[in-house]
């Protein structure tokens, strides 16, 4: 212990002797320190036009090798590319005509470099060519187990059920349409593949009608096109130019058409657009501010260089912080700035020890300042502690930004003030801590009973991982898609069973794999996969021989004698089903084998995906967990298979971050411990130190609870940053109690915390959850957090450590 | 000089021809719509329409004729019932957006929502229009020509993007001598194949039978 001590002596006096050369280096070198810091500046800010920015989400996620693999699949693949555009007639006396007229004039209207293409339904006389197409092609995917049932199907009963059936459909309303497929499929074979391409369809898709080569809905009062953009969801500048592009071409229709936007572009820019006016908001609030601080406390324009600090520290850190983690990300830089203005309170306090008492202030002050520094960095650095990349960014930019703007206000705020025959102005108020309003017992009673019932309030709290909290996109955008969903019926709830292999061959072989073991957890009606309907080509010509033996054996003969024979009793011509048996057998030829049908076009751009990664096939199942489970299990037992379920990705990333911010909570709580404790050199001082700290955690987290809302990833992170100002408010407010140190502790105290109170409350009005949230736990923290500091630390101290003592 | 003067008079003249043959046509057109809509604006103060039909289908399908009898009821806005009495009874009953099936060989019924079932919807939605008169709003579909005025005899041939194309080669639908209703329907398809509708004691704007839009004849 003693050598500790002796240690730390040793240290202190070399930091001592460091501080005191580093005074007199500047003092001799004034103008040319401000040469130097100016240049510095002027390089930082000319490279930050140069620095580049990481928008990539996983930069802000847990290290997980499922995640990256999912998401590089969903930024790879064309999930993400798609605007949908629903046009929605108004007028009661425009018909479907007019819908589809203006449709065409949005979608001529609508090119651009930033589209790809836009796709606005199938010509509806294609149709039947690509069902006849389709026909043909079915041998090459009829399996031996279909096979097997195929044979089961040719007896005398069942055919003359059959064609009773296709004798009564005659006699119906849509008999022109049925006609085609009693004379090509008397028996059905073939056409419940082509129900299995609608059901393919409809499980992921729309409800919707071709009309005149467009998707209609079923009301005819609603046209969609659905746009393919080369702009990515994170690129909000060409996002926001595709969507004024967009817009500008739809106020070009007439009025009775509405159009609904559909698509996560816009979520992109309506969330920057709400954290702008956000941060507008809140820079004229901090800026007001800042104007009543310089009139009416420190009367000097100069003094706004107390304010400009940490801007330039955040600049220069930035700086240093991409040289050593490469690019930023955006969040983090936005998240360290704001702390990085946090450093404010450390001006506020040099500046009023200037006021009061020149030098010989700041020198008195220097060390809890340094005290508040270091433990406020601990809370930071327990970032480094995080699996998420963009953490750490976050601790080096902090800690980084914490240390430049102490520099400057430490050794090159004082030398800018430093005039020896001239006193720095200040206000002439007097802003003493009026303790003896209530008793010192009392306060502390007091402070106990409040503390107490928000101990027992928290005891309700809850946190909660939804990440939606993230997206604060305007209702408008919401209720557009809610429309969409009721108008098209679409199902966006489904998770993936994703195959991934090489070549397109080997994906289709995967995915017969995966197929046959999703028949045996799943049921038929419970997932989509397009392997029953485009199996690989080496299944289709073993599928293809199969039915060609089949046929010529024996059963086609046999069929044909049962038609003619059953198909009497209804009227039936002799040559009533030739173009079936015309079918049969040419389904050998060459050009089927190879080609793929038009028909399935439509379904295979869903089912199957091309991308730089490899090729990949998709089948889909709904998103809820325990069908999320079993495909877990099928995809744990193949290599070239994996899950994406979007709901369970969100619930995941959410509880990891979730988490990560509670084992950061641990490791920041600890870390402020240990600093204070090995600062402060007393066990008592630390905890009165730490009573702010305290306070204000359970102060929102019983303020969180009464107001009926849940904690969450955003709260607790500015939790974090309310310990790291609180434990600032603790040390100084006892270092004043002890050493006395008229360098009006008090009112630096009650300037940063109003600052700090008014900054966060503006954030209440804040339209994004994240900054709302933000604001509130900074509202209530620092308030009550101040509150603890400057009227209970007093009390406490006189009450427990110097009971004597007058102040 | 002279040939530059020629080949100017001969464009004049195209021009002008041209012009002429642009108006008349936009003429004949506007005559037609004109037509349709007098049509349209007849059979809109039909509130309800209650009618026997006989439908022959010459299908090479069969080897002799299908010859169909039964009736048709409907009630603005959007009620619809098909009956057949003969050679199987059989009904189909549209309401709103739920079509109910059912025949007397198997005595089910059968019910389908036209939400979920858009090749459906397309059928009942033309068959309504074909029996209600809506022609308008087939000009899109289909070449409209007025074959004869009185009684009105139309002509419909389906335009090549359309999805009766491949199907429909032309229908032809006469009026009644008073122009009250339609008289039959002739639908002629691309393979030969024909069926020809005639709709016998049509009564307009009656009070229907509330029995007629029950799907089962035993309801």
């Amino acid at each position: 212990m003693s050598i500790w001590i002796h240690g730390y002596g040793k240290l202190k006096q070399v930091i001592n002797h460091l501080f005191e050369k580093v005074y007199s280096f500047l003092d001799k070198k004034r103008k040319l320190t401000i040469l130097l810091v100016t240049v510095v500046l002027l390089i930082s800010v000319f490279r930050l036009f140069s620095a580049s920015f990481n928008n990539d989400v996983e930069l802000m996620l847990p290290k997980d090798a499922e995640f990256s693999r999912s998401l590089k699949f969903l930024r790879e693949s064309d999930f993400s590319d798609k605007i949908v555009l629903s046009l929605h007639l108004k007028g009661e006396d425009k018909t479907v005509a007019d819908l589809i007229k203006a449709a065409d004039q949005l979608k001529n209207s609508l090119k651009s470099p930033l589209i790809r293409k836009i796709e606005e339904g199938i010509v509806e006389n294609e149709v039947l060519g690509d069902i006849e197409e389709f026909l043909g092609y079915v041998p090459q995917i009829v399996s031996a187990e279909d096979l097997f049932a195929v044979e089961k199907e040719i007896n005398p009963k069942n055919v003359k059920e059959r064609l009773k059936q296709g004798y009564k459909n005659m006699l119906s309303m849509n008999s022109m349409f049925m006609k085609y497929f009693i004379q090509n499929d008397p028996l059905g074979f073939k056409t419940k593949y082509l129900r299995k391409i609608k059901d393919l369809a409809e499980s992921i898709g729309y409800q919707a009608q071709f009309k005149h080569g467009h998707f209609v809905s079923i009301d005819e009062k609603n046209v969609m096109l659905i746009l393919s953009t080369s702009v990515l969801i994170t690129d909000s500048a060409n996002a926001r130019k595709l969507i004024n592009h967009i817009r500008e071409q739809i106020k070009l229709l007439p009025d009775y058409i509405d159009v609904d936007i559909i698509g996560g572009h816009l979520h992109t820019i309506s969330n920057e657009d709400i954290l702008k006016r956000d941060i507008s908001k809140t820079v004229f609030a901090v800026t007001l501010i800042l104007l009543i601080l310089l009139i009416l406390v420190f009367r000097s324009v100069r003094a706004l260089l107390v304010f400009i600090i940490p801007a330039a520290a955040i600049v220069i850190s930035m700086n240093i912080a991409s040289m050593t983690m490469g690019s930023l990300s955006p969040f983090v830089v936005g998240l360290a700035a704001v702390i990085a203005g946090i450093t404010v309170d450390y001006g506020i306090h040099i500046y009023l020890a200037m006021q009061s008492g020149g030098m010989e202030k700041v020198n008195k002050i220097a060390k809890p300042i340094l005290v508040g520094v270091f433990t406020t960095m601990g809370v930071f650095a327990s970032f480094f502690f995080s699996s998420i990349y963009g953490f750490q960014q976050f601790a080096l930019l902090t800690n980084l930004s914490i240390i430049v703007s102490i520099f400057f206000y430490l050794f090159i705020l004082p030398r800018l003030f430093y005039e020896k025959k001239k006193r720095i102005p200040f206000a002439k108020m007097s802003f003493r801590n009026k303790h003896h309003i209530l008793g010192d017992r009392a306060m502390v009673l007091l402070w106990i009973i409040i503390l107490s019932a928000f101990v027992l309030f928290s005891q309700n709290s809850t946190f909660s991982n939804d990440i939606r909290v993230y997206d604060g996109s305007s209702k408008s955008i919401f209720d557009a898609e809610e429309r969409f969903r009721k108008m098209w019926g679409a199902n966006n709830e489904f998770a993936m069973l994703v195959a991934q292999a090489p070549s397109k061959e080997k994906v289709l072989k995967v995915n017969e794999a995966l197929n046959m073991q999703m028949k045996k957890s799943f049921r038929s009606k419970e997932f989509s996969s397009i392997a029953d309907i485009y199996p690989s080509l080496e299944t289709r010509a073993k599928n293809l021989s199969r039915w060609d033996l089949f046929w010529k054996n024996k059963h086609g003969e046999e069929l044909g004698t049962l038609l003619r024979e059953q198909g009497s009793d209804y009227g039936y011509s002799e040559d009533a089903f030739k173009p079936f048996f015309d079918s049969l057998y040419t389904s050998h030829r060459e050009d089927a084998k190879l080609q793929d049908p038009k028909l399935l076009d439509r379904v295979k751009r869903r089912f199957l995906q091309k991308t730089e990664g490899g090729n990949y096939a998709i089948t889909y199942f709904p998103d809820k967990k325990v069908f999320v489970d079993k495909a877990r299990e099928i995809s744990s037992k193949m290599a070239d298979a994996f899950v994406i379920s979007r709901n369970s990705m969100a619930k995941s990333i959410s509880e990891s971050a979730g988490q990560e911010v509670k084992k950061l909570s641990w490791i920041a709580g600890l870390l402020i411990v240990i600093l204070t404790i090995l600062l402060l050199k007393s066990i008592r001082l630390t905890l009165l130190a730490l009573l702010p700290v305290v306070t204000s955690i359970f102060m929102i987290i019983g303020g969180f609870s009464l107001l009926g809302y849940s904690l969450n990833a955003p709260s607790m992170i500015a939790i974090l940053v309310v310990a790291g100002l609180c434990i600032d408010y603790g040390v100084f407010m006892v270092y004043d109690c002890k050493f006395k140190l008229e360098a009006r502790t008090f009112l630096a105290v009650t300037l940063s915390a109003a600052t700090t109170i008014a900054g966060g409350s503006v954030l209440l009005l804040a339209t994004h959850p994240v900054l709302f949230y933000v604001g509130v736990t900074m509202a209530i923290g620092i308030f009550s957090g101040y509150l603890a500091a400057a009227f209970v630390i007093p009390a406490c101290y006189r009450l427990w450590i110097s009971p004597g003592g007058t102040r | 000089m002279r040939r530059l003067k020629i080949r100017v008079l001969i464009l004049t003249i195209l021009f002008i021809f041209i012009s002429a043959l642009d108006g008349i046509c936009e003429e004949s057109n506007s005559t037609l719509i004109k037509d349709l809509k007098s049509i349209e604006e007849k059979m809109s103060n039909i509130t309800t329409l209650s009618t026997q039909f006989i439908e022959e289908k010459n299908l090479a399908l069969f080897d002799q004729k299908l010859l169909i009898k039964g009736s048709l009821y409907l009630q603005k806005p959007s009620s619809f019932a098909w009956h057949i009495s003969s050679p199987l009874k059989q009904r189909i009953i549209l309401t709103g957006d739920v079509v109910a099936q059912w025949d007397e060989d198997t005595n089910q019924v059968q019910k389908i929502n036209l939400a979920s079932n858009p090749s459906f919807n397309v059928i009942t939605n033309q068959m309504k229009r074909w029996v209600s008169g809506s022609y308008l709003s087939l000009i899109d579909e289909y070449k409209i020509e007025i074959m004869q005025s009185s009684p009105m005899k139309l002509k419909f041939v389906p335009f090549e993007n359309s999805m009766a194309f491949k199907m429909i080669k032309r229908i032809v639908i006469l009026f009644q001598e008073d122009e009250k209703y339609i008289d039959t329907i002739d639908i002629l398809e691309t393979n030969g194949d024909s069926t020809k509708f005639q709709f016998l004691e049509t009564s307009l704007n009656v009070n229907l039978d509330p029995r007629v839009w029950k799907v089962k004849t035993s309801d």
